[in-house]
């Protein structure tokens, strides 16, 4: 049981940057990340013991993290007030650099589960096969969401920086939106 | 080109983001979570087996009063007395004259037998009428009205009986039955007289719900309350088994529990509201009683380690359903009753508990259940399903 624990800990240690960055793209607050993060590997430890290959730990995480992330978001339209996200959301802006700012307004406007696919594949580093297993579906559809994601991105980020050169309060093009699932 | 790199350098950005969560935040996070709070959900089977759930009532009487004034419940239990008397009374008189029926009882008895369908049935009173077939048969019967009491008479040894006296060449056979039916007739009352002389109020003993046909036995004024049984036999000999389904949910102390329990019990002959009957009289009846609970329980659990006790209280809703059949093969005839009651009461338990592994244990219950006409409580082995 100790060296499950250790080997736990031990990959909770190596996932925990990527899984945090996951979760901050998602969330797009750090404070909201390091809720997600916490629960997340809260749930991960209590199922332990039930993963069978180690192998696929990483799997299991993000599925985890993914999972939560939706039902926090469910709850979340359901309890939060519009004016408390708000404010939470221009705090988290005034922290943020203003290209991460930039790239995560624009992640916003891409749907759920496209946006999903492309923080799994770009910042977690998962593979295209690990995507599907986490998200579900099949293979050249997980593909096609990363592919069309990626492009969605390219043409946001690319209006925006073209609206961030014509005005220097460039974030005020952006309409801020939550993301629902 | 130039946007895929202007690309590749945003998600750089998030790439350099540090995170802001610590290892040892994390595993103190786990950890807390671990200690503090947890749920459980829980599915337990009842598994009564060979342990009673009844009891007996609970009741309030004058015994100076009228049958009347008795809560239903327990009227009704004499009323199915006094039906198994009247229809002696009768059947005996029917060899000789139908309509000289109501005249052999006496006044007291059809004052009572008239006062107890008026109050079973919430209605006017309803007279018994004796009716004859076309065959022979012999019905009694109240008003239509009355839905809960219903007495049945077999019919075919009556008709042997009226036969046997029309024909000449079993005339003989015919009087020496008559006065056996009279001398049968004459020992039970001299039982009943003997019964009523001999157990006044102070020498009661029993804990029988049934030892309320002793009405007349006294003039006090008494609370009695029947405890349920204990294990086997419950205390007034009525032996009952059951089963049933609680679903129960924990959540730290905290305990909201539904119960659901069937409980079915007989009693036979020995049975002292039918009055003791002598060894070998051909007489047998039954009297069985059927209870249904649906309980809510809100209460606390205690844990440690594998162990668990609950405490918890509620309301409830009991249906009861009483009968009392009785069949005379001297005469051939049988006789039924039934009495259904049901309404809202109150119930408490005490559950303790042992689980083996994770979704799997034992629990052992004793809960009583109050009501304004009847109270009962038991033991209740169960086995428990659930996430524990």
């Amino acid at each position: 049981m100790q060296k499950d624990t250790n080997l736990f800990w031990n990959l909770i240690e190596e996932n925990r940057a990527p899984l945090w960055r996951f979760a901050l793209g998602l969330t797009r607050s750090r404070y909201d990340a390091k809720d997600l993060v916490s629960e997340t590997v809260l749930a991960a430890y209590t199922n332990f013991p039930k993963l069978r290959e180690i192998a696929g730990f990483r799997k299991y995480l993000y599925t985890i993290a993914s999972r939560t992330h939706k039902r926090k978001a469910w709850r979340h339209r359901i309890f939060a007030s519009v004016e408390t996200a708000a404010h939470l959301e221009s705090q988290e802006m005034r922290e943020s650099s203003h290209d991460l700012e930039l790239l995560m307004k624009a992640l916003d406007l891409l749907p759920p589960k496209q946006k999903e696919a492309v923080l799994l594949f770009e910042i977690s580093g998962l593979s295209l096969e690990e995507i599907r297993e986490v998200q579900g579906g099949t293979l050249s559809g997980v593909k096609s969401r990363v592919k069309r994601g990626r492009e969605q991105l390219q043409r946001l980020l690319a209006d925006r920086s073209e609206q961030v050169r014509l005005s220097s309060q460039y974030y005020e093009f952006v309409t801020p939106s939550m993301t629902l699932y | 080109m130039k946007e895929e790199l202007y690309h590749s350098k945003l998600f750089s950005a998030l790439h350099n983001e540090e995170p802001t969560v610590t290892l040892e935040e994390l595993q103190l996070h786990v950890k807390s979570a671990h200690i503090g709070r947890s749920s459980s959900f829980r599915i337990t089977a009842l598994v009564v087996a060979g342990i009673a759930v009844v009891g007996g009532g609970y009741y309030l009487a004058n015994e100076n009063q009228d049958q009347a004034q008795l809560p239903a419940g327990i009227a009704h239990i004499a009323d199915a007395h006094k039906d198994i008397l009247f229809q002696r009374e009768t059947n005996v008189l029917s060899n000789s004259s139908a309509s000289k029926l109501s005249e052999s009882l006496d006044a007291t008895e059809k004052s009572a037998i008239r006062s107890h369908g008026s109050l079973l049935n919430a209605g006017p009173s309803s007279p018994v009428a004796v009716s004859t077939d076309e065959k022979g048969t012999q019905r009694i019967s109240q008003s239509s009205e009355s839905i809960d009491q219903k007495i049945v008479m077999n019919e075919n040894a009556t008709v042997k009986s009226v036969n046997s006296q029309t024909d000449n060449s079993a005339e003989k056979k015919v009087k020496d039955q008559e006065v056996n039916h009279n001398q049968s007739r004459s020992d039970r009352s001299a039982m009943i007289d003997t019964s009523r002389q001999e157990k006044p109020a102070s020498d009661r003993t029993d804990n029988s719900i049934i030892s309320i046909r002793s009405r007349d036995d006294d003039n006090a004024t008494r609370i009695r309350v029947f405890a349920g049984p204990q294990a086997g036999v419950i205390i007034s000999s009525l032996n009952s088994s059951g089963g049933g389904i609680a679903v129960s949910f924990d959540h730290d102390w905290q305990h909201v529990g539904f119960r659901y329990s069937s409980t079915f019990g007989t009693k036979g002959n020995s049975s002292e509201l039918f009055r003791k009957i002598p060894d070998g009289y051909p007489f047998y009846y039954q009297y069985s009683q059927n209870i249904l609970e649906y309980t809510l329980q809100f209460g606390a659990t205690l844990k440690q380690g594998d162990f668990w006790a609950t405490f918890s209280g509620g309301p409830n809703y009991t249906n009861s359903n009483a009968s009392t059949s009785s069949y005379d093969s001297q005469i051939g005839q049988r006789i039924s009753s039934s009495y259904q009651w049901k309404g809202l009461g109150a119930s408490a338990q005490v559950s303790f508990g042992y689980r083996f592994n994770k979704y799997v244990g034992t629990e052992l219950t004793g809960f009583v259940s109050d009501h304004s006409q009847v109270a009962y409580g038991g033991i209740l082995f169960s086995l428990v399903f659930g996430a524990m």
